[in-house]
């Protein structure tokens, strides 16, 4: 285990250089006058002027050298300071990134509750009448798009019952309630696409495990059904299921981009797409590094329990 | 004696006379039908969707651009099914010729995502060693990244111009891509479960070469999850399609795409008039569960390991 362990993590660090890589290119071939944005849409600006604005921000040397400055920095604990708000990008951080957490757990939460027993169930009464409601219900989450679904909800209620969701956010430790009240309804629409995979997830093992020897042994001692599916078949299913979890979180970041912006939540994914729409170059390279972290790190964490559960793995 | 006896066996192992093409295609079809009737239903749907797409000049009662101020918003009528939007264009109309943006983006993001995914995911199962390792990794970087992002970042950097066809190239080669990464990974799974067959050993101890034992033997067993991930991933891609519109990377307007309908004035006007909103989304789930629901049909008939009904005992 201690070896695994050692080469997973060994692993991560080129990940990891690799993405930083590659956002630090592209959003530096992205098009839009960097400048401009910054000085504001009026100025007009001669070119030392522009030279002055680019070597302020560090602009006028090469990239790999710019690489290298930023990596310091970010070894450092310095994500940098936002072209725009000029925020140290850290601050920013602090203060949206446990709200989207907050969300994403949330909506991970309400997934599980929704598709695992739907899941079980449906796997157990396969192409049976429950089987297809239950699969086609799932299915039909997954394919929803959540910004329509947002702007439904949005929209709707306020038209037939004059109610509209709450647009001010409230810090969770300030007022539970209102925090709640806020987050439920993103967090339910996203909860329901993502409900949908694990469904499906669950659905297809239960139905690999349910087919197996010991099972087929179990169902020959004359066990009860429930306990054939509770004590035999849900533990070994459930093992791949926990996998899912880990590559859900780049739908999760992409569902916040989205939900956030609908709902008005200040957390990192309306954040992210603004500073990609006015080219705030620190703010998307810490960003993304920290969503490739939370990615990578999920992966990792998701991988080790993996191995814990499912001996093969480890020696594999 | 003996010639009869032949004659008797060569009659009694006689196969049926095999079926024209078409009827076996038929008859197959209706067999799927039976069985998985959802993704039976499924299918319907995305053939829908093709036709629909395909021949969207002359089912559409109007231009997706006639403007007709007189009347703008209005709700569903006799004249406009769907009612129509701001600028008095005809709902129906306008989500038909959508179908197109999403037909044409999904299947050749899709038919990219394949070839590379396929390609990378034998070879890289198949042969491991640095290849795999290298390859692997890269995949890692890629998928580490949340797609939308990605997507949004790299269609604006190679679409400078803006115009229709550059928009629409940049967001079917960055998607069929993105999605490459995940898919081959899926492959090589299947590539490596493959060539520990013993199928596999023994062509190779007949002194097949690697082509072609990757040709006919290794892309053959893995062409089901070929198929079903395709399936899943068109479903995908229309929503990935969507969602880049909505916010405002996909392609640009007048040309019509169910994102970008629902991004324009849908939100600002939806609050008195609902159905703006309404019709987009509705096709945009209804094409995606579409293919949702095929795959799911298919991967439960071609998976080996979920066919049958013996789940209970």
């Amino acid at each position: 285990m201690g070896r695994y362990i050692l080469r997973r993590l060994f692993l991560v660090v080129p990940t990891i250089v690799g993405v930083t890589i590659l956002v630090f290119l592209m959003i530096r071939l992205m098009p839009g006058d960097l400048v401009q944005q910054i000085s504001g849409e009026g100025a007009i600006l001669t070119e030392e002027e522009r030279h002055e604005v680019r070597e302020e921000l560090g602009l006028n040397r090469p990239v790999f050298q710019q690489y290298f400055v930023w990596m310091g920095k970010v070894l450092r604990g310095d994500l940098g300071t936002s072209f725009q708000t000029k925020v140290p990008v850290t601050t920013e951080l602090k203060n949206r990134l446990p709200v989207t957490m907050e969300l994403g757990l949330l909506a991970l939460l309400i997934s599980l509750c929704v598709a695992l027993p739907i899941g079980v169930v449906a796997a157990i009464r396969q192409d049976t009448m429950l089987d297809y409601v239950a699969r086609s219900g799932a299915i039909a989450f997954l394919s929803i798009p959540s910004f329509w679904m947002g702007t439904l909800v949005m929209v709707l209620p306020s038209k037939w019952w004059g109610w509209a969701p709450p647009l001010t956010y409230k810090d969770f430790w300030v007022d539970p309630r209102d925090n709640l009240y806020m987050l439920i309804l993103p967090a339910a629409i996203m909860g329901m696409l993502l409900s949908g995979t694990v469904m499906r997830m669950t659905r297809a093992q239960m139905l690999e495990v349910l087919r197996q020897d010991y099972v087929r042994t179990a169902w020959s001692k004359g066990l009860r059904e429930r306990t054939v599916v509770m004590r035999h078949a849900i533990k070994n299913a459930f093992i791949p299921v926990v996998t899912i979890v880990g590559l859900q979180i780049p739908i999760l970041v992409g569902g916040t981009v989205i939900l956030e912006s609908i709902f008005g939540i200040p957390g990192i994914g309306r954040y992210l797409l603004f500073s990609i729409g006015s080219l705030d170059y620190p703010v998307v390279q810490a960003e993304i590094l920290i969503i490739a972290l939370a990615v990578v790190v999920t992966n990792l964490a998701v991988d080790m329990t993996y191995a814990y559960l499912d001996p093969r793995i480890r020696y594999g | 004696m003996a010639s009869v006896d032949q004659a008797s066996i060569a009659r009694e192992l006689e196969f049926r006379p095999t079926r024209r093409p078409l009827g076996r295609v038929l008859a197959g079809l209706w067999w799927f039908a039976r069985r998985k009737p959802l993704g039976a239903f499924g299918g319907i749907t995305v053939v829908v969707m093709i036709v629909v797409a395909v021949s969207a000049q002359w089912i559409a009662p109007y231009w997706y651009d006639d403007q007709s101020w007189g009347e703008a918003m209005q709700g569903p009528s006799l004249k406009h099914w769907f009612g129509t939007d701001d600028l008095g264009r005809d709902m129906l109309s306008r989500v038909i010729y959508g179908a197109r943006v999403s037909v044409v983006i999904g299947f050749s993001a899709v038919a990219i995502s394949v070839v590379l995914a396929t390609f990378i995911g034998i070879v890289s199962g198949y042969y491991g060693g640095w290849f795999d390792t290298l390859f692997q990794r890269l995949v890692d970087i890629w998928m580490s990244f949340p797609a939308l992002v990605l997507l949004i970042v790299i269609v604006s950097t190679f679409s400078r111009g803006g115009d229709f066809w550059h928009r629409m190239m940049a967001i079917i080669i960055v998607m069929g891509i993105i999605m490459a990464a995940g898919s081959s990974r899926v492959i090589r799974g299947a590539a490596i479960a493959v060539k520990h067959n013993q199928y596999v050993e023994a062509a190779r101890c007949i002194g097949a070469s690697d082509v072609r034992i990757l040709a006919q033997h290794v892309f053959p067993n893995v062409f089901a999850v070929v198929i079903i991930l395709a399936t899943v991933q068109l479903g995908a891609a229309i929503l990935a399609e969507s969602s880049i519109s909505f916010l405002g990377w996909g392609v640009p307007p007048p040309f019509p795409s169910w994102g970008q309908m629902l991004s324009n004035k849908g939100i600002l006007f939806m609050r008195a008039h609902p159905w703006i909103a309404l019709w987009p989304g509705l096709a945009i789930a209804l094409a995606v569960y579409g293919f949702n629901m095929l795959g799911d049909g298919l991967r439960d008939v071609l998976d080996p390991r979920l066919r049958g009904a013996g789940a209970r005992r």
